[in-house]
């Protein structure tokens, strides 16, 4: 055997152009703190699920307050947890937790049935069960293509921005009025403009600052309820939890809902973790489930947590997804700030208040404004990959179906409440009907293929067509197949020009998602890949120079080549990393 | 392969489309060789609506490039693909084949 091969460089991940503090960059203390405040304030309006749970349950004033101050606790733990950049817990990124939808379903169950103390109970359950579903996450690799991921990443997007039209166009029980339409120009407008002509801290804090000036403009307005504010001056200055209602039960009846909660939350997190990954780094291609397991289980812990604390189910949020790649911050630093103030909050119950208080036409213009972001993502993400009709499929159906979820809620509440969790949330819908598809679509597609090539009569647009049809069939990256279909080509031409081959040179592609692999098989000389290029002297003059020119070109076309003779047959390989 | 030629000036831009692999480098060898023997000194190869270009068409342009800067003139290309130009780019002959963005710089940078 000749070893002659290139290996590639390492794979650093890289800072996209986009973003002004990376994952591992420690902006200014400004710049974090006013990065946390501008994440508390968004994830502080989804606390009205614990609010809603202590209230089905009847839970003293006294009660509320502490829910919510563990409500912040775990909060904390759960955000700073993520960010964990070492050992087995965690992603490393900064993708904060928040009170979520996917469990006020099987909660509101548990709570009628047996009260908090159930809730807590199976809500306990719930995150050790994701918990240990995270564990299978890196097997899952097949599942889960790039571009199902793009789907996924654009259906976070539709789904934060549905929760923001929600609050813009349905903020409860009153038709929105003019001073409704005020708040909320106020609130995007300040949002948009530092966004997009804002410098420095102005832009990476757009979010707050428009959140700001919207709370700003609806206090004289009269949209933050007066008794609210009576009620804020009562409240005392710093008041610590209380621990002596914690109980937990656990019910059978309950299994079921719960674990499809539990796996709702799995593949919600699983999905923003990928959005958080890919926004993070520019020379992003896949999915890294082994990270994504991690945090996966973060998110399992958290949830776990949240029920042994008894207070409500917890995933990572959307909109904080969002909001890093608006800002243009990912620094995991960002997280511990958050958790900070997070930790204060659950102290200062006058301060959270404050927070709660947040009108609606704020959360929803912001919320719109976060999934403008992620829409991009989800669409480059989709694009990036070769579709051929399976794969046209698979992204169209449930792209459409995560659509069908949001538009037509009523379906949905007519099913069984067990498995609701699982079909009114357009991520967990989308993502579902994605993955039974690409796992059904996969049944007779192979992932190695051959191609005979009669030398004395190279079909060049064959060729083409063979590369670019099974690029799509195996969903690979268009970069990918453009190099492989160059080296296909030129490896067919120099070897038919110069080999002196007997019979055909069988050419032969395969894929793994990590490789795209050119092989072609042949009887003849071996095809030399020289790794200096001829001078042009010698590329004129010299009887082999354009022969040796093709051989460099064919080398340095690839991540990894070789050329070697296997008894009679030749074999030269091309690899390309995916 | 087809191949369209212009004249800009003292400057004949020839436009291939397609693919110059070794059926479509006979045309192309064809159309240098015609272009430098009828005098002209000054090239500008339009790549725009080029798919590939195999090591015999990288040979032929050298060929080409050097015998116009013997007769005081050049070769030029423009207009290349992203695929075409990390090609060129790979073979690292950026100092014996000029390349341009646009055609209009190809004109001005051989006048």
């Amino acid at each position: 055997l000749i070893p002659d091969t290139i290996d590639s460089g390492s794979q650093m991940p890289r800072k996209p152009a986009n973003l002004q503090y990376g994952v591992d960059d420690t902006p200014p203390v400004t710049v974090v703190m006013l990065n946390a405040l501008q994440y508390v304030a968004v994830l502080t309006g989804f606390l009205v699920f614990p609010l809603i749970m202590t209230r089905e349950a009847h839970a003293s004033t006294a009660v509320t307050e502490s829910v919510l101050s563990w409500s912040m606790i775990v909060l904390a733990i759960g955000t700073i947890l993520q960010a964990l950049p070492k050992g087995p817990v965690g992603s490393g990124l900064l993708a904060p937790s928040v009170m979520t939808a996917v469990y006020v379903g099987p909660s509101l169950e548990a709570v009628r049935l047996g009260g908090l103390a159930l809730m807590s109970g199976m809500t306990l359950f719930g995150g050790a069960a994701e918990a240990l579903l995270s564990r299978s996450m890196h097997r899952l690799r097949f599942l889960l293509p790039p571009e199902l991921a793009g789907v996924v990443i654009l259906l976070v997007a539709i789904g934060n921005g549905m929760v923001g039209y929600r609050s813009l166009l349905t903020p409860g029980d009153a038709t929105p009025g003019w001073r409704h339409w005020t708040v909320a120009a106020t609130t995007m407008l300040v949002t948009l403009i530092l966004n997009v002509w804002g410098k420095g801290v102005a832009r990476t804090s757009c979010a707050l600052l428009g959140m700001v000036a919207g709370y700003a403009v609806a206090i004289p307005l009269g949209l933050v309820g007066g008794g609210a504010w009576a009620g804020l001056s009562a409240l005392p200055p710093l008041q610590l939890p209380r621990v002596d209602y914690f109980t937990w039960s656990f019910s059978a009846v309950l299994i079921v809902p719960f674990l499809i909660a539990a796996l709702a939350n799995t593949l919600k997190a699983a999905a923003l973790l990928t959005a958080a990954e890919r926004f993070a780094d520019a020379d992003w291609v896949r999915p890294d489930l082994q990270r994504i397991g991690k945090g996966v289980l973060a998110d399992g812990i958290t949830t776990a947590l949240s029920g042994g604390l008894c207070v409500f189910g917890v995933n990572v949020s959307a909109a904080s997804v969002g909001l890093t790649e608006a800002s243009g911050v990912a620094s995991r630093v960002v997280a511990y700030g958050i958790g900070g103030i997070f930790a204060l909050l659950a102290f200062i119950p006058a301060l959270l208040h404050l927070f709660t208080l947040m009108p609606a036409p704020v959360i929803g213009a912001t919320f719109i404004f976060t999934s403008c972001a992620i829409i991009k993502g989800g669409i480059e993400t989709i694009a990036s990959r070769m579709l051929d009709a399976r794969r046209t499929l698979v992204v169209g159906l449930a792209l459409l179906s995560g659509l069908a979820a949001e538009a037509f809620p009523s379906f949905v509440l007519e099913l069984p409440k067990t498995i609701q969790p699982l079909l009114g949330s357009s991520l967990v819908m989308g993502t579902m009907v994605g993955f039974v598809l690409n796992a059904v679509f996969r049944i007779g597609s192979r992932r190695r293929e051959t191609l005979s090539i009669n030398p004395s009569a190279i079909d060049m647009g064959g060729i083409q067509d063979f590369m670019e049809g099974r690029g799509g069939a195996w969903g690979a990256r268009r970069e990918a197949v453009t190099r492989a279909t160059f080296a296909a080509h030129q490896m067919a031409e120099t070897i038919a020009d110069t080999c002196e081959p007997e019979g055909s040179i069988e050419l032969t592609g395969s894929f793994d998602e990590f490789d795209l692999v050119v092989e072609a098989r042949y009887k003849g000389a071996l095809l030399a890949l020289p790794e200096r290029r001829p001078t042009p002297d010698e590329i004129l003059h010299d009887e082999d120079g354009a022969r040796r020119l093709a051989g460099f070109m064919l080398r340095h076309n690839a991540d990894r080549a070789s050329s070697v003779r296997r008894g009679d047959i030749c074999v030269v390989r091309f690899q390309f990393q995916h | 392969m087809e191949i369209a030629i212009e004249q800009c000036d003292d400057v004949a831009i020839a436009e291939p489309h397609g693919r110059i692999d070794n059926i479509g480098v006979r045309s192309f060898r064809n159309l240098m060789e015609n272009l430098v023997q009828s005098g002209k000194t000054r090239i500008l190869i339009d790549l725009q609506y080029v798919t590939y270009v195999n090591s015999a068409a990288i040979r032929e342009m050298l060929l080409t490039s050097r015998n116009l800067v013997q007769r005081q003139g050049g070769l030029a290309l423009c207009s290349l693909s992203p695929e075409v130009q990390r090609l060129f780019d790979m073979v690292g002959l950026g100092a014996v084949l000029t390349m341009c963005k646009t055609r209009d710089e190809g004109v001005a940078v051989l006048h």
